[in-house]
């Protein structure tokens, strides 16, 4: 195993990776940019090495300055954890050139799953389903040949991932707009402007498979996870098992999952992604090979530590279990919170934490990288923690999720909070009816309700916060106050 | 004295009738009588009516964030009698939300017609055009490509309209 391990990344995972170092007895290394001076993160390594960059997210970025890092403190290897530089093919072979491990698959395995189209071909050489498309280098000859498929129609980046450079198409006259949209951001995001459209389909959920493979031709996989509630493109509630799925669907989608990974000689942990149309159909969407956000819902069904997992695959050990080995037990449901408001399209918001109470309950975790007094800025992803509940049922996970977002106090940011909670005691996510249209059809009763009984104690436990006011009602001379207006 | 608050976008009037025997305060139509056990911003005790609430509060800019039972409330307060503003709107395009300038279509003393796009910007995964809403010139560019800006912040001034125009 190895004995140091530099962590490429900040904010919840790079906590939720060293926790398992220090609990391994293995030595760490975080990095940092100057704004996160003072994040978690850091007090949670052994050490830390400040990097270079004008923006902060360029720092983790920086693959020259994080493998300096790595050679500077003799870590062995480095984990990427999820975002930044976790699905880059070239960092990890720069990774392995300088004589460190990168916890992750191999880079020609990484260039396969990133590029959209290479990898949904592969699908389906592998009899993995993949929904119609088209498949066109010149943005003009989709548009021309877009009726082939049909409208609606889902534009999207070949090397996309996360909803970027993603366009719904239901009019024709919008196509060529959309087209070209899509293209201008996948080519600011990822380097590459190749787009392909593929049929669009209404109401499908999102469904996807954790997988854990050796590199040695073992490949296991953890169940699957219903992913379907999302806004914007993203997830924000996620559990495991999905409800009312039937045994056999599960296990054709998870063995589709299986298939593919084996096929690519997969090592590694790694998420196959499905849509799962109203019929019953399955298509392959993308795999991701590296953790994924969601991963706590998979560690609470099966009691397992995928971050461990991955520290001993990447060291060149086996899988500890066999397939037969894996067993759910209950059920597990995630959030995601985030600074955003809700009420205005969840557009993100920005502050600084003034207070942070973590609620402790029996059967949760709180995945966080925030503390209070750090400032919410622009510079990074909105997602501030999540917070995980596992149950003997749905309900009770659902229940026990809800109570713990009731006691949790993070104020000085606005954030989903409130919202998540009005979405776990929604009588249709109860009812598993799910579908990753869900939050917009619901959006009405999603809203938040009307000034409640306690909305006058709330505005005078405000009014009451300010210096001004509680000077003017506790502190004027005599006369002055009791004149007042006070006729009852 | 007088203060106008807002509560989640719900406006009252606040006013302060009299501190004996003990604190009453006008929200709106309905007068309460209040008990504050503690004082300024992190956990607090009040007995608003005879019936107790715990919770916490914190200032966030011009707000006080109060949780109490599960939920998150945001409190603006404004003295009354204040300036209402609105006696010279500026002619402007502020933020929305925080986020980062993407490219810049527009140039300082240039003339725009109504439409015509002035910036392309990006909050977090969404990219949009800002257009003008009405012809006009452009007095100053607050923003280049790459800027990072705040919710709120100003991104473009136009020149005053003249009296002839219409």
């Amino acid at each position: 195993m190895f004995k140091r391990v530099l962590v490429a990344n900040r904010g919840e995972i790079a906590c939720r990776i060293l926790r398992t170092l220090r609990a391994q007895g293995i030595a760490s290394v975080a990095v940092y940019h100057h704004e996160d001076r003072n994040a978690p993160h850091l007090q949670l390594a052994d050490e830390a090495v400040r990097l270079e960059a004008d923006v902060p997210t360029a720092a983790y970025l920086d693959q020259a300055q994080i493998i300096a890092a790595a050679r500077a403190t003799q870590a062995e290897a480095i984990h990427p954890g999820y975002g930044f530089l976790s699905e880059n093919a070239a960092f990890a072979e720069r990774v392995t050139l300088a004589g460190c491990t990168f916890i992750g698959p191999d880079a020609a395995v990484m260039r396969l799953m990133g590029d959209k189209i290479r990898a949904r071909s592969f699908a389906a050489e592998q009899g993995v389903p993949v929904a119609p498309s088209l498949i066109e280098q010149d943005p003009a000859r989709l548009v021309a040949r877009a009726a082939e498929v049909g409208l609606p129609l889902l534009i999207k980046a070949a090397a996309g991932g996360g909803g970027k450079g993603m366009r719904i198409v239901r009019r024709a006259q919008e196509l060529t707009e959309s087209v070209q949209l899509a293209s201008q951001e996948a080519q600011r995001y990822f380097g590459d402007g190749r787009v392909y459209a593929e049929r669009f389909i209404e109401r499908p959920r999102h469904i996807e498979v954790q997988l854990l493979a050796d590199g040695r031709g073992n490949v296991v996989h953890l169940f699957e996870r219903e992913c379907s509630l999302q806004r914007r493109y993203q997830k924000i509630i996620e559990e495991s098992p999905a409800p009312n799925l039937p045994a056999s669907l599960r296990a054709s989608i998870c063995d589709a999952a299986v298939r593919l990974a084996s096929a690519a000689r997969y090592r590694n942990a790694g998420t196959v992604e499905f849509m799962l149309a109203p019929d019953g159909q399955f298509y392959f969407l993308e795999m991701n090979t590296r953790l994924q956000v969601e991963h706590p819902v998979t560690e609470a069904v099966l009691r397992l530590d995928l971050v461990a997992a991955q520290l001993r695959i990447a060291a060149g050990g086996s899988l500890p279990f066999t397939q037969a080995d894996l067993e759910p037990r209950g059920h597990a449901i995630e959030c995601r919170i985030c600074a955003e408001e809700p009420q205005h399209d969840f557009r993100p918001a920005t502050g600084r934490i003034g207070i942070l109470r973590v609620p402790e309950l029996p059967r949760t975790r709180f995945d966080g990288g925030i503390r209070a007094g750090q400032a919410v800025t622009p510079a990074f992803d909105s997602m501030l923690a999540k917070l995980i509940a596992h149950g003997d049922s749905r309900a009770a996970a659902a229940q026990t999720l809800a109570a713990a977002l009731h006691e949790l106090v993070l104020l000085g940011v606005p954030s989903n909070i409130d919202y998540l909670q009005r979405v776990l005691r929604h009588p249709r996510f109860l009812a598993g009816e799910l579908h990753t249209g869900f939050l917009s059809e619901h959006a009405a009763q999603l809203a938040a309700p009307g000034a409640p009984l306690e909305s006058a104690a709330a505005t005078l436990a405000g009014l009451l916060a300010d210096e001004d006011f509680r000077r003017v009602a506790y502190d004027v001379p005599e006369p002055h106050a009791s004149i007042g207006a006070w006729r009852n | 004295m007088g203060y106008r608050v807002e509560t989640d976008g719900v406006k009252a009037e606040a006013q302060i009738l009299g501190r004996r025997p003990q604190l009453a305060v006008r929200l709106g139509e309905r007068v309460h009588r209040v008990l504050a056990a503690s004082a300024g911003e992190g956990e607090f005790d009040l007995t608003v009516d005879g019936v107790r609430y715990r919770g916490w509060r914190c200032a966030s800019g011009d707000e006080v964030h109060v949780r109490l039972n599960g939920r998150t409330y945001r409190v603006r307060l404004e003295r009354r009698g204040a300036d209402q503003g609105g006696a010279s709107e500026q002619e402007e395009v502020r933020a929305s939300m925080p986020g980062v300038v993407v490219a810049v279509h527009c140039a300082s003393g240039a003339h725009v017609e109504a439409g015509e796009k002035l910036l392309t910007l990006e909050s977090m995964k969404l990219q949009m055009t800002v257009v003008a809403s009405h012809a006009a010139t452009i007095a100053r560019l607050h923003v280049a490509p790459g800027a990072v800006f705040e919710r709120g912040a100003l991104l473009v001034s136009f020149a005053p309209r003249k009296e002839s125009e219409s």
